[in-house]
């Protein structure tokens, strides 16, 4: 299945795109999303803190299961300012 | 009127010990030590300066009766006990007064060059009183502090006022000013330095306007005076690398904070429209920010490095200007949010305050509360146009402008029911761009900040979403709830960060480097007592630098009761009860009153005060013996 995922700050900095499309197995995770993100970009998701994962504008956790078609977010998961 | 100069500043002796009393009516001058307990007490900053404005509110007759723009409410500017010194990030100052926004404590802090060219020119701590006869500046030189006439000066813009006093003092005058709105008066006005650098909260601007006074300007050829110079230098080495280290130092080096806006927008936590919504447009995120932006810079003693200089001649934004004049008022092209960050900075008014009352305003007309013959014209969401109007407008007080200039005191002049949609508590405007209806801990957090709706008093940063429970024992230092939305478990995390805030704020560190926001990989109370025994020569235990934290909420408790501020003065603005998230993944999410009630309860066990909020007896003797001394 063929999922987007949208990287947000810091990450899109980091990588030099706002966004990537991967080609996942039927039964994939969030987990293995991230995996595969880490795969491609070595060391993007190293950080203070882990990135938080929204999938279709729904926060999940890293076994909620992915969809063909679905539109994945990363954002770290922080409000100063 | 002060025409001779006065020798008042401190003596260099190692430790900073001074505070100096000036009255502009008179010209008096003096310089007074502040004794080892006091400060070893409330460290410095903001804690000395809450102090102070206690004793000085109490002079005059009491919290509750002295007139904010009257000349016996005292301007205090106080340096933190480490600024100026090369401690990491040590930039800050602290600038306090009864507020004319709030008519409670006001307190804000800033950054830049200032406090520490202050210092150097040998003044830890300004108490001024009185009013000038005259538009005046106050010159700190190698321990003089002279009032003369500002000449010419009043009537300059921020930017303008900075130059002129470089170019009459030399090029090394570092200078804190006013802008034509501190000068009118405007409830909303900053206390500037630099191009961006803003004492901003609370209209403290205004206090300093009210006294004749345009600026207070610094020639600091001195040092500052350490206990131990080569240990702290390598302090300042060993601690640099540490924070280089920090994923969260390195982006906002290259982003600034504008990268935070994409966290709350994808989120559905961005303040949009006065709150109406909760997502905006992605031309604010910091990638288009940074088309704008040639260089980043930096504060005194700065290892970050956050702030843009923009190429439109200021410096910034930051996320809360890109969110309270972009998103807030519906305004998403990418150069007029910049621009109108440009102009408050140059008229001296308060970002944030400026944002949200102008929002309020607009939905105000867009609810027909009131029409064109009170604003004077339409007043549409994202009319770049219109707000250009309204800030002249509202700095020099013309017109509807004048209306705004009071902030939330203006809803004394606006319909019934105007007060219904102004976001603020306390009669304080929320300082930033963060919905707070989904994170229940930043709701309970604005609900007590001491200042009224403020994130930088308490803000657990980091409690968005479910970090693994080392990482949130790691961060926050007691068991928490992982769970974001949840109101129980909460308390213990908003007191510790409150706590670490206000060391932080007194010691004049800033907040980007300090343990908990935004990082676990930052400056910790370890860190900042290896710091003060090499600068003061004195031994801290971790706890007894939180305990100071813990003096400084507490007095400020106690000067908000002279306030007459209760329990009930702890909450949310009405659209936070009773309107839920309109979208995205916070759709549906609102504050509930009894949940929040409870969450306060908990708050208040945790602080150790009643259930009214009032601290016990014993510990108010302790706050009382400090303000009586």
């Amino acid at each position: 299945m063929r999922v987007t995922v949208r990287l947000g700050e810091p990450y899109r900095r980091q990588a030099g795109v706002r966004e990537i499309e991967l080609e996942m197995p039927g039964e994939a995770t969030v987990a293995d999303l991230l995996a595969a993100i880490e795969t491609r970009y070595e060391a993007l998701l190293e950080g203070d803190v882990p990135p938080t994962v929204l999938l279709d504008d729904q926060i999940v956790d890293l076994a909620a299961p992915l969809r063909d078609g679905s539109e994945a977010t990363l954002v770290w998961a922080l409000s100063g300012g | 009127m002060g025409r001779k100069p006065r020798l008042c500043g401190r003596s260099p002796v190692a430790r900073p010990t001074s505070t100096t009393h000036i009255d502009l009516t008179n010209g008096a001058c003096e310089t007074r030590p502040v004794p080892e307990a006091t400060l070893r007490g409330l460290l410095g900053g903001r804690g000395l300066n809450m102090l102070e404005l206690g004793r000085a509110l109490r002079r005059a007759g009491g919290a509750g009766r002295v007139d904010p723009l009257g000349p016996e409410n005292p301007l205090i500017i106080g340096a933190g006990m480490l600024t100026g010194t090369i401690a990491p990030n040590a930039a800050r100052f602290n600038v306090s007064a009864k507020s004319p926004e709030t008519l409670g404590l006001g307190d804000a802090n800033a950054g830049g060059f200032f406090a520490a060219a202050m210092r150097k020119a040998g003044f830890d701590r300004l108490v001024i009183r009185g009013r000038a006869s005259q538009p005046s500046v106050l010159l700190l030189e190698d321990g003089q502090a002279r009032v003369v006439p500002a000449d010419g000066l009043w009537g300059m813009t921020v930017w303008e006022a900075q130059e002129e006093l470089r170019r009459r003092y030399g090029p090394g005058t570092v200078s804190a000013v006013i802008g034509p709105a501190g000068e009118h008066k405007v409830r909303m006005a900053a206390v500037m330095t630099g191009k961006k650098n803003a004492a901003a909260r609370g209209g403290l601007g205004a206090v300093m306007g009210s006294k004749g006074l345009k600026a207070v300007a610094a020639i600091g050829s001195g040092r500052i005076p350490v206990e131990d110079p080569a240990r702290l230098r390598d302090l300042r080495i060993e601690q640099t690398e540490y924070l280089k280290g920090s994923r969260v130092v390195q982006v906002l080096g290259k982003s600034g904070t504008p990268f935070l806006y994409d966290v709350s927008n994808r989120l559905g936590a961005i303040r949009t429209r006065n709150s109406q919504d909760n997502f905006f447009e992605d031309t604010l995120e910091a990638a288009e920010i940074e088309k704008y932006s040639d260089r980043m810079l930096a504060c005194t003693s700065c290892v970050v490095h956050c702030r843009h200089r923009n190429t439109l001649g200021g410096e910034g934004p930051e996320y809360s200007t890109i969110g309270l004049l972009g998103a807030n008022l519906g305004i998403a092209p990418t150069d007029q949010v910049i621009d109108l960050n440009n102009r408050v900075n140059e008229l001296g008014l308060d970002a944030s305050s400026t944002g949200s009352i102008i929002g309020w305003a607009m939905e105000l007309y867009q609810r027909k509360l009131i029409d064109s013959a009170t604003t004077g014209g339409p007043l549409e969401w994202g009319d770049y146009g219109r707000v250009c109007e309204l800030l002249e407008a509202i700095t020099y007080r013309r017109g509807f402008g004048d209306v705004l200039a009071d902030s939330s005191q203006a809803s004394r002049r606006l319909p019934s029911g105007a007060r219904d949609y102004l976001m603020a508590i306390k009669d304080l405007p929320q300082s930033d761009p963060h919905d707070v209806r989904y994170i229940k801990s930043f709701a309970l957090g604005i609900a007590v900040a001491s200042r009224g709706a403020d994130h930088l008093r308490n803000r657990p940063t980091l409690d968005i979403l479910r970090l693994p429970d080392d990482v949130r024992r790691e961060i926050f230092g007691v068991e928490t709830n992982p769970d974001p939305t949840a109101y129980d478990g909460k308390a213990g995390m908003v007191a510790w960060h409150e706590d670490i805030y206000a060391v932080a704020d007194s010691l004049g560190i800033c907040k980007f480097v300090t343990h908990g926001f935004n990082s676990p990989h930052l400056l910790g109370y370890e860190h900042f007592a290896q710091l003060i025994e090499a600068a003061a020569g004195w031994a801290f235990t971790p706890q007894e630098l939180r305990q100071a934290g813990v003096n400084v909420v507490d007095l400020e408790r106690v000067l908000n009761a002279e306030f007459g501020r209760t329990r009930r003065d702890d909450t949310l603005p009405r659209r936070t009860f009773e309107e839920p998230m309109p979208a995205r993944a916070t759709k549906g999410h609102r504050i509930e009153r009894a949940a929040f009630e409870r969450m306060l309860d908990e708050y208040y066990a945790v602080r150790g005060w009643d259930k009214e909020g009032r601290l016990p007896a014993p510990r108010r003797a302790e706050i009382e013996a400090w303000l009586a001394a």
